[in-house]
């Protein structure tokens, strides 16, 4: 029992790393932008299924994919922010249109995804001679050691990028102070632009990597992923860029140990319970101080 | 300007005098009733996003409880229809009260929590006992269809909801509601119990939904938790609505029977593309038509609003 504990524990936080970066990824958009992406989780599986078909077209692995999918999720984020924010902002409700459009295009990925890929489900083969390597007392698939390291370095470099240059402390700034940013000349709109093609990026490797840590896709996944970026951002705090890693760290937990007590069908229960008691209980999240700005 | 109203009157009495005698028609009347379907639906949907401003995308939730409770009341205790569609009403009443402290919370984390709170009602009915809800595989009313009679149900149904709603814009509370949509803390001031009348409109919104959810699981015969916690239920109640126009009564009519017809022929057409077309829709509605057709008449014709609205 307590070997079957710590390898849940151990799983768990490989899984949180992974909805970590997704989570960080949301969470700058929505520090920079007030836009909660709806279709975030969708974008991951939009990833996915393009290193499914770049394992099939040029047999490329999940892990080679990612320089491919990185710069194109960027490009795409450039471009749809330039296409809808201009509308967006002037709507009368920026917040819930943004949000709406969101939902709108999560339903768009999720009709092209069935279109293109089919409903069946898809996996790609793992890359490794072993599918699971044995530490200390504890059996880990492999996958899920890669993927959660290729999350760390990822999310490493962020913290870097965020913390060390000038872009990212002005990414910080805007989270911070939209307004007294756009008085010190830093130009908003097209930090805004660079910072949702990032969280798209991000949230395209998580999709890649994803192939290795659960090796089925199904179209209909990405809801659910959208749904666990935001309860690990609230548990993180929203706009609190690293906090997302540490929520994502908890969500993992929470979901894999309870996996080992109760039926494995309930255990997405727990997590959204989780949610709806963080958002009345604390809605500025673990790490988050209360908001004095309205 | 009065000849005006007296034809829209006049166009109203009569497109209720066609819908009553649908069923004697032609023998499938199943277009018709989810035509009126999703007019309540569309109309309930309005009640709390179009007048107090409160996005449920769990919305699906009081219709899907609906159709367990009628389903179950109905082949496991064998208590007659009507009565079932009376406690479905009541069961969605109570759902909304359970999650009434939700209202707390405002924009956003309101919608996404009240979509979590959908999920996992969908994950707790799909894992009950068996002999409970039947598991993924449903609950089959095979022995109580009856086509004619459940229309005239839905058609009672939408009538009551749309009079509710006409009634309400009316209405004292109707004017508080909207004051609270447009500035909380002004109407708080004003001596408005924000949070009791947010409560009765959030009530009102789940009443319609269930029972119309109990009708249809009468109408189709069959529940299963698929189809009664699909998201495309919540998706659809505000395509509709927000396509015909939020915040008016008619709005939410024509934008259902306007919008059920093109998403009816889609899907008979090109069955693949519906989810396509509804996600092009959604982010269209939004960025080009966010007040609806009726509400961006009436800004264009402001004569107009005192006929329709």
């Amino acid at each position: 029992m307590f070997d079957l504990i710590l390898m849940a524990m151990a799983s768990g936080l490989l899984m949180g790393i992974l909805y970590g970066l997704i989570g960080i990824g949301m969470n700058i958009i929505y520090g920079v932008m007030r836009v909660v992406n709806f279709a975030h989780g969708e974008f991951m599986m939009l990833g996915a299924y393009i290193a499914f078909s770049l394992h099939r077209i040029l047999n490329l692995n999940p892990i080679e994919s990612i320089a491919v999918v990185l710069p194109l999720f960027f490009v795409i984020g450039l471009l749809l922010f330039h296409l809808l924010n201009p509308r967006l902002q002037r709507s009368d409700d920026p917040e819930m249109a943004s949000f709406l459009t969101f939902f709108g295009i999560s339903l768009i990925i999720t009709s092209l995804i069935l279109l293109i890929w089919k409903a069946d489900p898809r996996s790609i083969p793992l890359p490794f001679d072993r599918a699971s390597l044995l530490l200390g007392p504890v059996f880990m698939p492999t996958g899920r050691l890669v993927s959660g390291g290729i999350c760390m370095l990822a999310v490493l470099l962020i913290s870097l990028f965020l913390y060390r240059t000038y872009t990212g402390k002005a990414i910080r700034a805007i989270i911070e102070n939209r307004e007294a940013v756009s008085i010190l000349g830093i130009n908003v709109q097209k930090l805004s632009a660079i910072v949702f093609g990032m969280g798209l990026a991000m949230v395209a490797i998580t999709g890649c990597l994803i192939t290795l840590a659960f090796p089925s896709l199904t179209p209909v996944m990405g809801q659910s992923y959208t749904l666990i970026a935001f309860a690990v951002i609230v548990l993180g705090g929203l706009g609190t860029p690293l906090g997302a890693l540490l929520g994502g760290l908890v969500y993992g937990l929470a979901e894999s140990l309870s996996s080992v007590f109760l039926p494995v069908a309930l255990s997405p229960v727990i997590a959204f319970l989780i949610l709806i008691l963080m958002v009345l209980v604390r809605p500025q999240g673990l790490l988050g101080k209360v908001s004095t700005r309205v | 300007m009065n000849f005006l109203k007296k034809i829209t009157w006049l166009i109203a009495v009569l497109a209720l005098l066609f819908l009553l005698i649908v069923p004697k028609l032609s023998v499938s009347n199943a277009f018709v009733f989810y035509m009126l379907f999703w007019i309540t639906l569309a109309s309930s949907f309005n009640i709390i996003y179009g007048f107090v401003g409160y996005l449920p995308f769990g919305f699906v939730m009081f219709y899907g409880v609906g159709t367990y409770i009628t389903a179950i009341l109905w082949s496991r205790f064998q208590i007659p229809i009507p009565l079932c569609i009376l406690v479905s009403g009541l069961a969605g009443v109570l759902l909304a009260l359970l999650f009434a402290p939700t209202l707390r919370l405002r924009g956003i984390y309101f919608s996404i929590v009240n979509f979590s709170c959908a999920m996992v009602l969908r994950i707790v009915v799909a894992n009950m006992p068996e002999k409970w809800t039947g598991g993924s595989f449903g609950i089959t009313l095979s022995h109580a269809y009856k086509p004619v009679l459940s229309y005239y149900f839905m058609f009672v149904l939408m009538v009551i909801t749309v009079l509710v709603a006409f009634l309400l814009l009316k209405s004292r509370l109707g004017i508080a509601l909207r004051c609270i949509r447009d500035d909380e803390a002004a109407a708080s001031t004003m001596g408005i119990d924000v949070g009791l009348c947010r409560l009765k409109a959030w009530i009102l919104a789940a009443l319609f939904p269930s029972m119309a959810g109990g009708i249809e699981a009468w109408y189709t015969a069959i529940v299963d938790p698929d189809t009664s916690f699909n998201l495309m239920i919540t998706t659809k109640a505000i395509v509709y609505s927000m396509f015909g126009g939020l915040g008016t009564i008619i709005g939410p009519i024509l934008g259902a029977v306007f919008m059920y017809c093109l998403d009816d022929f889609i899907w008979g057409t090109f069955p693949l593309l519906n989810l396509l077309v509804l996600g092009i829709m959604v982010v269209f509605l939004v960025l080009f038509l966010p007040r609806g057709i009726v509400g961006s008449a009436t800004r264009k014709w402001p004569r107009l609003r005192g006929i329709i609205r």
